[in-house]
């Protein structure tokens, strides 16, 4: 049947096939973030921070006002 | 895994092990939370008092002015954006303990210390022992705040606060979380807080157009503050300027300005006033009972004033502020 179809139609059909997988691309990657826990991407190398602030000669006191979750 | 909660703001941040805040300047490390910018100001300047702006404290005497990096606030049309939306590690900082600016604000004859620029609340310890340290040599404490604040820090600071310069951003909670990131209801708490513990406050409200300006919007916002904190507290319309995320935006036309102006007085609030409109009439004090002109001010610049012992010079009415 392609071989009756014009040309423009056919390029019309392979944009609708390409927009359509688009479409369900962004609704599986809006589900998957909203499944995954928050807090999976958090890993934090501690002493590169510590090493940061210090070579930024940043000197850290204890805040007021805070409280420990868990 | 360990979390500690920082309770000194309304985001409440939650923070894993060498995790900041949304402040960029509060950091949960070894266990703790640690702010990175006591006795760390980036900005430190001696300014006006009117430029606060404080209208009805102290008049022409000089505020000596700290800041430090970061800023729990995200404003689009921020003027600090350049420490405000930084971290400590990329601003350039000074090494100044809370004894020594006491020291350098007596040194340069300023009656007052400004806590400003940035939002002093997420530099809270810092700006707490050098209050404490200030009154004891007879310094007022001026707090330059959006007042986005947890009640209980802000209960423990009000003592050591003098005069709070509150940016009252807009009236609605889609505004707020729109342009600030943030949440209107806090910050109405956070000024009936700071009026009902002593604290002389005073009121900006910076006019954006297409954003605020709405006559609507400026009505509500002079009838919550005539009903709730009072007509006797200053009102200060602030013309916008174009800058950090809203230079497609034009200045405020002097005309909406003057609309704001008129729509305070008709509202029956005693003191409002047009900022950043240099020459303007509303740049002036005038008493609310007999209508004369009180103090003259060309922007920052005090040209005359009758206000004698707290009360206009004419006709004896007392004119709320600190005067003396
Ligand atoms: S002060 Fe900073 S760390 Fe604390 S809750 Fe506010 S934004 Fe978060």
């Amino acid at each position: 049947m392609a071989q009756y179809m014009k040309k423009e139609n056919k390029y019309f059909i392979l944009m609708l096939i390409i927009a359509a997988a688009l479409l369900v691309g962004i609704v599986a990657e809006n589900i998957v973030s909203v499944i995954l826990p928050k807090t999976v991407r958090l890993n934090i190398d501690v002493e590169k921070v510590k090493q940061k602030l210090s070579q930024a000669g940043i000197v850290t006191r204890e805040a007021k006002h805070w409280k420990k979750v868990r | 895994m360990k979390i500690i909660e920082c309770q000194l703001c309304k985001r409440k941040c939650n923070l894993i092990e060498g995790q900041r805040g949304d402040c960029r300047v509060r950091l949960h490390l070894d266990g703790k939370l640690q702010t990175l910018v006591y006795g760390n100001p980036c900005s430190v300047h001696i300014d006006p008092i009117e430029k606060k702006p404080l209208f009805h404290v102290l008049p022409a005497t000089g505020a000596f002015s700290i800041a430090t990096a970061g800023c729990n606030m995200h404003c689009k049309y921020c003027q600090n954006w350049q420490i405000s939306q930084r971290p400590p590690e990329e601003t350039h900082n000074y090494d100044l303990p809370p004894d020594r600016v006491v020291a350098e604000t007596l040194k340069a004859n300023c009656k007052s210390i400004a806590y400003t620029y940035s939002d002093p609340i997420i530099f809270y310890e810092y700006m707490y022992d050098t209050a404490e340290i200030a009154h004891k040599h007879n310094l007022l404490n001026l707090m330059i705040t959006a007042g986005f604040i947890e009640e209980k820090p802000l209960l423990d600071l009000c003592p050591h606060i003098d005069a709070a310069n509150v940016d009252l951003k807009g009236i609605t909670e889609e505004y707020y979380q729109k342009m600030c990131s943030s949440e209107l209801a806090p910050v109405l708490h956070a000024i009936e807080t700071m009026k009902k513990n002593g604290v002389w406050v005073e009121l900006t409200n910076l006019i954006i157009p297409t954003w605020n300006d709405s006559e609507k919007d400026i009505r509500t916002l002079c009838r919550w503050v005539k009903d709730t904190v009072g007509p006797d507290v200053p009102l200060h319309f602030s013309r916008f300027w174009p800058r950090h995320l809203l230079k497609n935006l034009p200045p405020t036309p002097v005309e909406t300005m003057e609309l704001a102006w008129n729509i305070a007085k008709s509202e029956g609030l005693h003191y409002a006033y047009v900022g950043n409109v240099p020459g303007h009439d509303g740049n002036s004090t005038f008493c609310p009972n007999d209508g004369k002109l009180l103090i003259k001010r060309i922007g920052y610049q005090i040209l005359e004033n009758h206000v004698v012992d707290g009360k206009c010079e004419f006709c004896k009415t007392e004119i709320l502020g600190i005067w003396s």
